[in-house]
């Protein structure tokens, strides 16, 4: 019979105090600082206009425009000249060189402009990040072009800011709540296999899979709490992607109304209709009267994004009764990919699905835990056979649930991004995590003196364990890695693009540590049979993934603008105080093996001859 | 001695004891063949010549004679090849991960399963010999210097990491067999009356005298084939896979073809697996040792598999409509409802729906369902490759459209391998040791019914009818 000790219990408080400390510092700072997407609209504008006074760009590009379509035009009419077989006319050919020789001085004074261009960019950025105490990273400065992308990496960044308690959260539960369940799995499959050696070490994994039931009720309010817009873990969440109309009184709004329905009934009753532009702008852009969509405006001074003012003139086909009455919008953030989701990544589906994972998963370990303990307690080969039914139940679920869990929790958080292979990768990630933490808890408690019986061909075992799936974990990785990266198709690869720019070390440091650590340093037997070793690998292969799982979860959420600092990093460590505290306090229940377990003399007597 | 939980059902019926595993794994080689031995043989020859009179057509003329076209640029050369491939993944996995997860029920038959896996493979390597129109430049697809003749060959392309992958996994499944045959082929040496029988087996054994050091040697060289034959269960078939996956043709280029392959040819392996060794234990006499339980442990394992199977053709369903690519969808549509729609269904039907048959205990310990289920899994897997292959018949380019149908040389080629393949099969039964006899003794102690009669859960009247059942079916 074991109990928790003192120093287990101080150790875990202690860690959980850290992470509340941590986490409780993480909601301040993203809390005091937060600026509004309006307030960073208004500043980028201020910013912008001050910058672009004098910049002439726009007038220089539109002389190229102006001689591009005059020489398209000219060659287009000695092209039908020549066709009709009248004599090349040497006028045209002339008149041709020369605009030539136009277009060409004006396109290298564009090139020397664009170079200025890119330093205003620069100081532009170093202003905002001034003003609103921010940072940019150094790819976004050089891929804006124009004050749309000012506008989308500082509000990026301040997003990004709001994220991070939340998207430490979701680290760190998902993975324990996640090893949990993949511990849950392991167990299931000693009863599945009819295995013999890991008799004696049941209650280990069994231990492991109580913090299923608070991982799972963490897991849930996270999600309840990002359909409440608390958090924006889930993008296809915003209603802004998923509906084609928003109702324009309320665009200036903090919530602004969306549908996709072309006629809207609001909550007065009144009718909503989608009209068209024309109707509803007093003025409209001389220059762009001859386009296909011409430019409409409201307001009496209309610059174009290049900061230059162009004239206007009243449209003649405003309607002044529609244009004051509501009326709905075509909405510019829709998203048709994310939209076309929408029946499988909605929120109450999302929610059913995710109340059904978790709550089947409590209820079969709960059986399964159930016959354990009346097997302890009746004895007789009938719980070995109950436990075996339900672990098969158990095995079959889970195999279902993991690739669902893993495409609505994780891949979702990505949701432009789609990879087969997915759910498989991420339940080898786990899978492994759990072995190690069997391994690492039944080593601890051997070092503490309990497990009397265990022997070296135990270990071995272990060993065996966290090679074998550490190397099936790097064969699912780079399965996935490989073919993503040989076809080279933009929807798939901008998976491995983000990680690469921004992850890169961290992406490089978890391959290291989950591959080739435990390949070599579990390469040989006598390794694998020293409990030394293996608790140390265990250990590696734990912090190792859990970097996986972050470079899982975070990019979606922190994009460039990730950090791995106090609170991620105390975050995950009151994660692991909680984690430890119910295991060892679940392992103190009952006894630390299984009474009348029918293999019981299997796992005594187990000895690894040869091999 | 190894501690047996009395839950654990015997392996070894029929109260053998050492000289009797002895006598009946020799038996089929010291006495005559009977009428049903000739009679599959003559089939198989014939077939076999048929095989090798398509090649020869195939050769003389030109690929030409097949039904491909521009569109479907290969369609039964590389299903068969694949489906060949996949069904030798049985025998490395019985031999090599069965062996590193102490399941002792593969010793009766991790024999057979790998000269399966030789078998097979060598139909497998056929294909892309045939296939390349000139055969004699065969060599040409390994790197050889400019000035043999050939070009360098391209390292990017996933058919050269094949014949890496193959020439590999043919190679160590070759010496992983004939290392666990040395001892029993010395045993047959020692029996051998005739004296050129002697002198042949007395080379094959390579003058193993049994002694404690040859044992040991033995022991630790089979230890460390496993270890390399176990990554090549998972990189042979993976790398099969990437022939397809690392293109961009949609309906091929998916992340999960690696394992969700790998799932597949254990799968199917092991139903080529129930379908020899059903024959094989009624024909030859060894009930005793290839038992119901052994039928049934391979029927959950392709219970799993095909379970496994499903759920990738579930999630490549799935991940299509999720995906919003329109040719992703496309090419998933046609195979479910287009013009190769019985293909689909027929692949849906022997992979994912019939082997579910096998959650009954009664069936999956039932003899004659089991072979009925095992070809039913041969069709379905065939027709797997098949539905992926012939994705190409419409592809992004509707100008291109194209069906596809085999002419018969194609269809005397496929014939023939089945025939080529139990030709040898046949031949292997009668000449070597069908069981690994040496390693079938180090559990007669543990788990015959002999020795451990205490050990098993069933009485003793559950036993003799178990026995029972066993013999008669």
């Amino acid at each position: 019979m074991y109990s928790i000790t003192k120093n287990i219990k101080r150790t875990s408080f202690l860690l959980i105090f850290i992470g509340i400390i941590c986490l409780g510092f993480g909601f301040f700072e993203s809390l005091s600082s937060h600026v509004s997407d309006k307030e960073i609209k208004y500043k980028v504008n201020e910013v912008y206009k001050k910058y672009n006074k004098d910049l002439n760009k726009s007038s220089l590009e539109d002389s190229l425009n102006f001689y591009q379509k005059l020489h398209d035009n000219l060659i287009l009419e000695r092209d039908s000249i020549m066709r009709t077989n009248f004599v090349q006319s040497e006028g045209y050919t002339n008149w041709l060189t020369n605009l030539t020789k136009n277009k060409e001085s004006i396109e290298i004074k564009i090139s020397e402009f664009e170079l200025n261009n890119s330093d205003v960019m620069l100081l532009i950025f170093s202003e905002i990040e001034k003003d609103l105490n921010c940072h940019f990273t150094s790819s976004e400065i050089e891929k804006a072009k124009d004050k749309e992308d000012i506008y989308v990496a500082t509000k990026h960044y301040f997003h990004a800011k709001a994220q991070r308690p939340w998207s430490s959260i979701l680290w760190s539960n998902l993975f324990f709540l996640m090893v949990a369940v993949a511990a849950g799995l392991w167990w299931a499959i000693q009863y599945v296999a009819k295995a013999g050696w890991s008799a004696m070490i049941l209650r280990v994994p069994q231990a492991i899979t109580s913090y299923i039931p608070y991982g799972g009720f963490i897991m849930l309010l996270l999600i309840i709490l990002a359909g409440l817009h608390w958090n924006h873990i889930y993008h296809w969440m915003d209603d802004s992607l998923n509906n084609k109309y928003v109702v324009e009184s309320t665009l200036e709004s903090d919530y602004p109304v969306y549908t996709n329905e072309e006629v809207y009934i609001d909550s007065n009753g009144e009718e909503l209709t989608l009209v068209d532009e024309s109707l509803i702008n007093k003025y409209v852009v001389e220059s762009s009267l001859d386009f296909d969509y011409p430019i409409y405006t409201n307001e009496e001074i209309y610059i174009d994004p290049n900061g230059e003012e162009l004239k206007l003139i009243k449209n003649l086909n405003y309607d002044s009764i529609i244009a004051e009455s509501s009326y709905l919008k075509k909405n510019s953030d829709y998203d048709y990919i994310v939209a076309n989701k929408s029946i499988y990544l909605n929120f109450p589906f999302f929610l059913i699905r995710s109340i059904i994972y978790i709550l089947g998963w409590i209820w079969m370990i709960s059986l399964m835990k159930k016959y354990s303990y009346n097997e302890d307690r009746l004895g007789g080969k009938k719980w070995y056979q109950k436990s075996f039914k339900v672990s098969v139940a158990f095995v079959l679920f889970l195999g279902l649930t993991s690739t669902t869990a893993a495409w609505d929790w994780v891949m979702s958080i990505d949701p432009h991004w789609f990879s087969t292979l997915f759910g498989w990768y991420s339940l080898a990630s786990f899978f492994i995590t759990a072995c190690a933490f069997i391994a690492a808890i039944t080593i601890y408690l051997m070092y503490k003196g309990h497990f009397q019986s265990l022997n070296n061909s135990h270990m071995h075992d272990f060993g065996r364990y966290l090679l074998a799936f550490s190397i099936f974990w790097t064969y699912l990785w780079f399965a996935q890695y490989m073919l993503i990266w040989y076809a080279n198709i933009p929807e798939e690869v901008v998976y491995y693009q983000e990680r690469y720019e921004f992850y890169k070390p961290l992406l490089l440091i978890t391959l290291a540590i989950n591959f080739l650590a435990p390949f070599f340093l579990l390469m040989d037997r006598s390794a694998k049979r020293s409990k030394g070793t293996l608790l140390f690998v265990a250990i590696l292969i734990i912090i190792g993934h859990a970097f996986d799982v972050f470079i899982m979860v975070m990019p979606g959420t922190m994009h460039s603008h990730w950090h791995l600092g106090y609170v991620e990093i105390g975050t995950f460590l009151g994660f692991l105080g909680f984690f430890i505290l119910i295991v060892f306090t679940s392992l103190s229940k009952r006894q630390l093996v299984q009474k009348n377990h029918p293999m019981l003399g299997e796992s005594k007597h187990h000895e690894i001859l040869i091999h | 001695m190894h501690y047996k939980s009395p839950m654990r059902e015997p392996l070894i019926l029929g109260n053998k004891d050492l000289h009797d595993i002895t006598v009946d794994i020799a038996r089929p080689i010291e006495t005559k063949a009977n009428r049903w031995w000739w009679a599959l043989f003559t089939i198989s020859f014939a077939a076999m010549l048929w095989l090798f009179g398509c090649i020869f057509y195939l050769i003389g003329t030109g690929v030409g004679v097949w039904g491909l076209n521009n569109s479907v640029g290969w369609a039964w050369d590389i299903t068969n090849f694949v489906w060949w491939v996949g069904i030798g993944h049985a025998g490395t996995l019985i031999s090599a991960v069965l062996l590193l997860f102490r399941q002792k029920w593969r010793l009766s038959i991790n024999r057979s399963s790998e000269a399966m896996t030789i078998f097979a493979v060598v139909q497998a390597g056929l294909f892309p010999l045939i296939h390349m129109g000139r055969i004699w430049m065969a060599y040409w697809i390994f790197p050889l210097p400019n000035q043999f003749g050939s070009l360098w060959v391209n390292f990017n392309s996933p058919l050269l990491w094949d014949v890496f992958a193959i020439s590999t996994y043919f190679s160590v499944s070759l010496v992983f067999w004939y290392m666990g045959l040395i001892p029993d082929f010395a045993m047959i040496r020692d029996r051998a009356i005739n004296p050129i029988a002697k002198k042949v087996y007395a080379f094959l054994s390579f003058g193993w005298s049994g002694r404690a050091k040859h044992w040991q040697r033995h022991e630790v060289i089979s230890l460390v084939l496993a270890g390399l034959a176990t990554p090549l269960v998972l990189s042979v078939h993976s790398i099969v896979s990437m022939d397809f996956a690392t293109s961009v043709v949609a309906g091929w280029h998916t992340t999960i073809f690696p394992p969700y392959f790998v799932a597949g040819a254990i799968f199917g392996g092991f139903a080529m697996c129930q379908t020899l060794l059903l024959i094989a234990r009624k024909v030859l006499d060894l009930q005793d040792y290839i038992t119901i339980k052994h039928m049934e442990y391979m029927n959950i394992i392709i219970l799993v598999t095909g379970s496994i199977v499903g759920c990738a053709y579930l999630t490549e369903l799935f991940i299509a409509w999720y995906s919003g690519v329109e040719l992703e969808q496309y090419a998933f549509l046609d195979r479910a409802t287009g013009s190769y729609w019985w293909a689909y269904a027929i692949m849906m039907t022997c992979n994912v729906i019939s082997p579910q048959l096998m959650w009954f205990k009664k069936l999956r310990r039932n003899i004659l369902f089991t072979f009925i289920l095992a070809l039913f899994v041969h069709i379905g897997m065939w027709f797997e490759r098949f539905v992926i292959i012939i994705t190409l018949h419409r592809g992004p380019l509707p100008s291109s459209w194209h069906d596809y149908s085999p002419t018969y040389v194609e269809i005397g080629t496929f014939v023939g391998t089945c025939g080529f393949f139990l030709v040898l099969f046949l031949l292997y039964a009668r000449t070597f040791p069908v069981i690994a006899q040496a390693e079938l003794k180090t559990i007669v102690k543990s788990s015959s019914t002999k020795y451990n009669k205490n050990l098993h859960y069933l009485d003793k009247e559950e036993l003799v009818k178990l026995e029972k059942i066993n013999k008669k079916k």
